[in-house]
């Protein structure tokens, strides 16, 4: 009793909670110790056949054909057919499919069954899985999109992230970035956050995960559901307010049993668009040549280094780095999958083995994983489960993206001199890559070969359930779930690598670090679901408990003897190593109430309390509650007679969520080691790290949603539409403080975001029948608004040569700079224009012309105005899918329109003092003033800085379509009587196949996010190239 | 039984996590707050932390402390830019603007110290650790924060006055003191760290009451209370320190008989080093004959270049020359190149590139007794001043001075300090203290600019009254709205 002395925050539940508690473990009790397995293998005498077909005479795939209680269950063949041994000529069949009402058919000593099943009035009985349990989808008064696995099949994908790309309103996807299994970036309504993630929250089978989603085996997987407003998401608390993902695997159905073999190869390769369009050696060695001229005349240099003085020589030679570093890969996946089911228990098993090489060369990507889904019912009351789910992944060389600083190796590899080469004539490598007047680098060939940077990843996902039936109606679960990741690291630059600025011999250095997580969760709900005549009530209340915990280690070291010895073991010197422990816990209730009355008008209203060790003690607990109701038209009496209307739903719903994503003991202020040195010796320090905040609390989301469901003759054309209206405040940030406190930063709740946006889709099958056609259209149109930043007053601070501005009364991460209006194109342009006169890059004649927006005669940072939008005005994307007999074809598209990207690189691939490669319009450039070039590109050597600065130069329009996925897939007609195969399938799938943009860069995708901040939206800095993938297949069901 | 086990499992696990104690997690790496300041050990290790900043204080204090004045520049560097760059370019050519990384390092770093100072002076009255431990630590922390304050006031002007530790946003932000009060707060605190803290400290490196003495010495003469600045500093000479025989030496070898206070460095992997070396070698590509290890050094070297105004101050026979700056140097490709550099910290061969150990010596005793000779000199006791130089010039190999009256022998203690100290982060408060930053800077600008054609044309055009102090950073007067920026920026 003692240990509900303490849960007083969860006052009022604490009698109904105790006594199911007591009841249930009674119970249990009783019944493990009665519950025997008994089953009856009798001699089917009797043998059916037939064909199963929809209303409007389609031909039903993989529908349930199963002797009524007997669950010796097949499934129709692609033809339709089925053919089933039941024990007697009357026997009844049950006959069960996905959208279509369920029928029992006796078998009345017939041999041969022709059988027509009827669709589910729009699927309206559909059970969609929601925040703990499932529901109808015609009782759903959320905003709540179920994509089906199925439907997004044999695309030639690592991520399932990636596959669901434009299938969902309101979800915007994006692919940032190449590196094999990595990339995906999703916000849903367009979640924001300033300091913290804005990912929306996973949850697989029930639990909230603390991994990384993207190693999940796409196969694994049965549905997604996403949640997007407050009221469907609000039992997920304090972090929900980026959405929810929920994630269903595949489990076996009673009465089936099937052997699956799918799998594809492809071939990967970057597209020519979007390649950065860089001088090649002869251009180069012109260019530099003009440099030096220029160099000269100031004094700089003394005479044009003899590389330079004859550029011919280069004509048809030279270094393509881009081509050097990139190659055609292949990308191969094998997945075995077995399924049994019988009414007593059900087994799914995935087997997957997927192999990526980067189409960076050196880059590779491998995932092994398993995932068995068990379920065991004792008797008709008590069902136990087990899903185990291990991963391992491994990644090779995969840190490639950043820009030039950052240690992007594209970024530097393009920057670097074409006339220097990878690869010597007699096949030997070369050390370095320099050339005149150029930084030092390295051969970025051998940086991308030599050096190594390898990741393993062992994942294991586990849950355990057991669900009894305590009284009819009324059902107690209880689950205890296991998430835990041990990754490993290891990083060797041998003294042949390097980066920008150090080129080799380098000192040689290893590092490796170990990161292991985990989180276990332990819940324990009481649902009860009843009708009381039109009264029809589903009630759940719960308690969970979540707690995670994290080991980092890192070491490092250099002093190698040599370069063939990469392990940690071999090095004299070791810096300090790193050891980090987190952890973090949740205690949470949660309690819903489903109420309709005859289906006609919903109810729906849900609470969770939330309690978190990340919070300070004046916030410990966090209240999220949320309602919703909804009226479906249809059941009215009076529309029973508009039959073309199948279904019309109104919904409205209101909640309060919340963001808890910020570190962990925030609010405690810490010591930090602050050694210092005597004499020689050093001498342990300390000091105290930051200031205390005892009210840091979650970042609330308030979310209003109004929403409608319509469709028409029998389904067959149906449309959603959402409003929705979201105040995001308390928004947690590092907010600076004065340095005259000693601190530079506290973790505090600051700034107000409003987002607003609509999101309609349409689903229609065109054609049904032999030749079926059906056609799924979203577009979604989402708005952000600054409203309040806090102590900040009307911007947050940034750097004054950053790309983006938080302003209030403006969108999300505006693009802020100088205004380019061109070139001082001579002496007298220059005296009546307005000049910047900083010592770093004052304005001369041949330079960059900003535009003087304050009027006052000079450039200078007064004169920063905004210079782009980055967020689009609408994302859309659209399926369509074609039957004709044995071919299948399906085409997806997804895009975005109006927002701008803001290509970074051109910093370094226009760069004008002559110390990198450049692309070839700058060839264009200002000359002289009779010789002024194109406009666009500013005289090189004198003045360059400036036109480095942010400026509205590299802003240009983002929008694009991109023909995300074009698959033709074949099924080959099997002779029945084989006794291997129940059907092959082949197909061709094609990736990435298109992308349609007048952007010049590689990726117009980058517009989601750099990184995951919405501080840096829209920016592009030659992230890894996302490649076009071409893949065969084969799905093959085995008898 | 697997349910039975199951159940239970899932049922301890969840009423265990009923307690409240399942959401009170406290970090399990790191020491909080709230059980530190318990043991004389804890008040030991805050001390020590609070020397800490003074590393990042001096790894570029040379920047407003010697590229200001006319004894440094720096090294032409085409084809560089950006704020690391043209931020330190701002300062030597009194070209800065309120946002200079330089100015805000000083800044934030003294009040990191003062945030420690004023953690440990909080708390230590109160605490029951032993009487003598209490007065030596004590001691140390006054020290420190008084001389946090008085870099702050002698380069900023008047600063908001934090004496206690800030434990809410709300406490962050206050509105400048008169720099007069800061001063008092500064004298105050120094004072009492020379009657707390001993001659000699255990540890070696610890500041001492030499320090403390010497600490008032300069605020008094920054203040012109000569008489008080006499009593601080004549303390100072009997307290045991002795000229170090030989003036490279002063410089190769750490805590010498001379030294009264030095910031300390350890080379290694540590985190304990600076890079004075690598900052102050040429600008070239490799500086593995000058330095030790191979490695790029145009973005971190060309710094605080020896003007030739400064070597020409030197009289002839001075051995300090030689051993302040190098004449020529062996570059990359090992052709020798005849230029200068400052040497006074480069002690190679270095292991790793970046990474060097020499200390920084804020204080030493011909310093003392330059300081005590102008001291005399300005209260009107020529006579008496004359032999404190002469024994810092007869260590340098030079002759007795020739200046006899107050206005020769003023003149004669600048220059002496100038050399004596050059490249020690006092040349520009000299100037300033002295009342000859404008006059000297004005003349040393029109001359520097024809000698080294690569500096810009509006650099040394701009040396005001106001440009004596250095601005509040930006970003403090973006955020704390108490505060007012200095005049002329």
């Amino acid at each position: 009793m003692i240990f509900f002395t303490n849960i007083s925050p969860f006052l009022g539940v604490r009698h109904r909670f105790l006594s199911v508690l007591m009841l249930t473990l009674v119970f249990v009790g009783a019944v493990s110790q009665t519950a025997t397995a008994t089953e009856k293998n009798t001699n089917p005498p009797f043998e059916v056949s037939g064909k199963v077909t929809g209303n409007n005479g389609e031909t039903l795939v993989g529908v349930t054909v199963a002797e009524k209680g007997v669950g010796n269950g097949v499934a129709t063949d692609v033809n339709g057919n089925f053919k089933l041994k039941v024990s007697n000529g009357n026997a009844i069949l049950l006959v069960r499919y996905i959208g279509y009402k369920t029928k029992e058919v006796p078998v009345n000593n017939n041999a041969t069954l022709n059988i027509r099943l009827s669709s589910d009035s729009q699927s309206l009985n559909e059970v969609v899985v929601v925040a703990y349990g499932s529901q109808k989808k015609g009782d759903i008064t959320g905003a709540v999109t179920t994509i089906k696995a199925s439907d997004v099949k044999d695309q030639p994908v690592t991520q399932f992230t990636q596959s669901i790309q434009g299938k969902t309103p309101g979800v915007q996807i994006n692919q940032t970035t190449g590196v094999p299994g990595q990339g995906m970036q999703i916000r849903i309504r367009g979640a924001a956050s300033f300091g913290t993630n804005s990912q929306p929250l996973y949850v697989v089978d029930g639990v909230p995960l603390v991994s990384d989603i993207n190693n999940l085996n796409p196969e694994e997987i049965e549905t997604f559901t996403i949640l997007k407003d407050a009221s469907s998401t609000a039992l997920y608390g304090s972090r929900a307010a980026n959405g929810v993902v929920i994630i269903t695997t595949k489990h076996a159905k009673v009465g089936q049993s099937s052997l699956t073999f799918n799998s594809f190869y492809g071939v990967q390769s970057v597209p020519q668009k979007g390649r950065p369009d860089m001088m090649n050696a002869e251009e180069f060695a012109q260019y530099e040549q003009d440099v030096f001229t220029e160099k000269i005349i100031l004094g700089q240099a003394t005479s044009i280094p003899v590389e330079y003085q004859n550029p011919s020589q280069y004509a048809g030679k030279g270094t393509d780095w881009y081509n050097v570093l990139l190659r055609n890969a292949p990308i191969q996946s094998y997945n075995l999958a077995l399924s049994s089911g019988t009414e007593k228990s059900t087994t799914s098993a995935t087997l997957g083995f997927l192999d990526q090489d980067g189409v960076l060369i050196a880059s590779n990507y491998k995932r092994y994983s398993v995932r068995v889904n068990s379920e065991y019912k004792f008797n008709s009351k008590i069902t136990v489960g087990l899903n185990v789910a291990p991963t391992y992944e491994k990644l090779a060389n995969g840190n490639s993206d950043g820009n030039i600083f950052g240690g992007g190796i594209i970024q530097n590899a393009i920057t670097s001199s074409p006339i220097s080469p990878y690869k010597n004539p007699d096949g030997s490598l070369p050390l370095t890559s320099q050339s005149p007047g150029l930084f030092g680098n390295p051969n970025w060939y051998r940086v991308a070969t030599e050096a190594t940077n390898n990741t393993q990843k062992g994942r294991l996902l586990s849950n355990a359930y057991a669900n009894i039936e305590i009284i009819k109606d009324l059902n107690f679960r209880t689950s205890l779930n296991i998430d835990y990741v041990n990754e490993q690291n290891q990083q060797w630059n041998p003294s042949t690598t390097g980066g920008l600025f150090a080129p080799p011999p380098i000192v040689a250095n290893a590092s490796t670090y170990s990161n292991i997580y985990y989180s276990w969760l332990a819940e324990n709900t009481l649902n009860y679901k009843h009708n009381f005549g039109d009264h029809n009530f589903d009630v759940l209340v719960g308690y969970t408990a979540q707690k995670y915990h994290q080991n980092y280690n890192q070491e490092s070291g250099y002093g190698f003897p040599n370069d063939n010895i990469s392990s940690l073991a071999a090095a004299t010197q070791f810096n300090n190593p790193q050891y980090d422990i987190q952890e973090w816990s949740l205690a949470s209730f949660v309690s819903r109430l489903n109420y309709n009355y005859k289906n006609r008008y919903l109810i729906s209203a849900s609470y969770r309390r939330d309690g978190s060790s990340r919070f300070a003690p004046n916030t410990k607990y966090g209240n999220f509650p949320a309602v919703s109701v909804g009226w479906n038209a249809p059941e009215e009496p009076f529309m029973k007679k508009i039959s073309v209307i199948s279904d019309l739903k109104l919904r409205a719903g209101y909640g309060v969520n919340g963001n808890f994503a910020i570190k962990n003991y925030g609010f405690i202020p810490n010591t930090q080691t602050s050694n210092y040195t005597f004499n020689g010796t050093l001498t342990p320090g300390t000091s105290i790290a930051n200031i205390g905040n005892n009210n840091l609390s979650w970042e609330k989301a308030r979310q209003l949603d109004i929403g409608a469901d319509f469709s028409i003759l029998n389904g067959r054309i149906s449309v959603s539409y959402d409003y929705f209206h979201k105040i995001t405040s308390s928004l947690l940030y590092q907010i600076n403080v004065p340095q005259e406190s000693g601190f530079s930063n506290i973790s505090d709740n600051v700034a107000k975001i409003r987002f607003q946006g609509h999101e309609f889709s349409i689903n229609s099958q065109n054609l049904i029948g032999d030749f079926r056609w059906s056609t799924n259209f979203n577009i979604s149109f989402v708005r952000s608004k600054i409203l309040n930043l806090g102590p900040y007053g009307s911007y947050l601070p940034r750097n004054t040569n950053g790309s983006n501005i938080e302003m209030i009364g403006q969108p999300l991460g505006m693009f802020y700079g100088y205004k380019f209006i061109g070139i001082y194109k001579n002496q007298q342009d220059f005296d009546s224009s307005a000049k910047y006169l900083g010592s770093d890059s004052p304005s001369a004649v041949g330079t960059v012309k900003y535009a003087d927006i304050n009027g006052d005669g000079v450039i200078d940072l007064k004169d920063q105005t905004f210079i782009g939008n980055p967020n689009p005005d609408f994302t859309y994307g659209m399926t369509n899918n074609l039957y004709f007999k044995n071919f299948d074809f399906g085409v997806t598209v997804s895009g975005a329109y109006g927002g701008d990207l803001q290509n970074r690189t051109l910093e370094y691939i226009q760069n004008l003092d002559g110390v990198f490669n450049v692309t070839k319009d700058v060839a264009n450039r200002w000359k002289s003033p009779t010789d002024p070039g194109d406009g666009v590109h500013p005289r090189i050597v004198v003045g360059t800085a400036l036109a480095r600065y942010t400026n509205s130069r590299w802003v240009s329009d983002g929008s694009y379509l991109t023909v995300k996925n074009v698959t033709l897939g074949y099924t080959i007609p099997l002779n029945k009587s084989n006794n291997y195969f129940k059907s092959i399938r082949v197909y061709t799938s094609a990736q990435q196949l298109f992308v349609f943009t007048k952007y010049k860069g590689a990726n117009p995708e980058v517009s989601g996010l750099e990184g995951s901040s919405p501080l840096n939206i829209g920016i592009d800095n030659t992230s890894y190239p996302v490649p076009r993938t071409i893949s065969f297949g084969v799905n093959v069901n085995l008898k | 039984m697997r349910v039975r086990i199951l159940l239970t499992a899932a049922l301890a696990l969840s009423l265990s996590a009923c307690k409240k104690s399942f959401i009170e997690l406290v970090p399990k790496t790191v020491v909080t707050e709230a059980t530190f300041f318990k043991t004389a050990d804890d008040y030991t290790q805050a001390v020590v932390g609070s020397y800490q900043p003074l590393r990042s204080i001096y790894n570029d204090g040379y920047v407003m402390g010697e590229m200001r004045s006319d004894n440094a520049t720096y090294f032409a560097s085409p084809g560089l830019q950006g704020g690391q760059f043209s931020d330190k370019w701002n300062i030597s050519g009194f070209l800065d603007i309120t946002i200079n990384m330089n100015g805000l390092n000083k800044y934030a770093n003294c009040y990191v110290g003062i945030a420690r100072t004023n953690a440990i002076l909080d708390r230590i009255d109160k605490s029951t650790i032993d009487a003598a431990v209490k007065a030596n630590l004590k001691g140390q922390a006054q020290f420190l924060r008084a001389f946090y304050y008085f870099e702050l006031v002698q380069y900023f002007g008047g600063v908001p006055l934090h004496l206690k530790e800030v434990t809410s946003v709300a406490e962050a932000s206050l509105p400048r003191s008169p720099a007069a009060d800061v001063y008092k707060q500064v004298i105050a605190d120094a004072t009492s760290a020379a009657s707390l803290l001993p001659a000699k400290q255990t540890t070696i490196g610890m500041v001492t009451q030499g320090s403390a003495k010497t600490l008032l010495g300069y605020v008094y003469m920054t203040l012109k209370q000569y008489p008080q600045a006499e009593t601080a500093l004549t303390g100072v000479t009997a307290l045991g320190y002795s000229l170090v025989p030989n003036y490279a030496n002063i410089f190769t070898t750490r805590n010498t008989a001379e030294s009264i206070f030095e910031v300390q460095y350890l080379e290694g992997p540590q985190g304990q080093q600076n890079n004075f070396a690598f900052q102050f070698a040429p600008n070239i590509s490799n500086v593995k004959n000058i330095l030790g290890p191979s490695g790029d050094n145009k973005t971190t070297g060309g710094w605080n270049k020896p003007t030739p105004d400064l070597i020409a101050a030197y009289e002839a026979g001075d051995t300090r020359k030689a051993a302040s700056i190098a004449f020529s140097y062996v570059d990359g490709d090992d052709n020798t190149v005849n230029d200068t550099y400052c040497k006074k910290y480069t002690h190679g061969p270095y292991a790793t590139f970046n990474n060097c150990g020499d200390d920084w010596i804020v204080y030493r005793y011909a310093d003392v007794l330059l300081l005590l000779s102008e001291c005399l000199n300005e209260e009107g006791k020529s006579g008496q001043a004359i032999p404190y130089l002469n024994q810092v010039r007869a260590r340098a190999g030079l002759a007795a001075t020739a200046a006899s009256n107050q206005a020769d022998l003023r003149i004669a203690i600048a220059k002496e300090r100038r050399v004596e100290l050059a490249f020690e982060n006092h040349r520009w408060l000299d100037l300033v203290r002295t009342g000859q930053a404008i006059n000297v800077m004005t003349a040393f600008g029109v001359k520097i600019k024809q000698q080294e054609p690569y500096l810009p044309a509006n650099a040394y055009t701009n040396i005001t009254q106001n440009r004596l102090i250095f601005p509040i950073p930006q970003s403090e007067i973006d955020i704390n709205h108490l505060l007012t920026q200095n005049p002329g920026y």
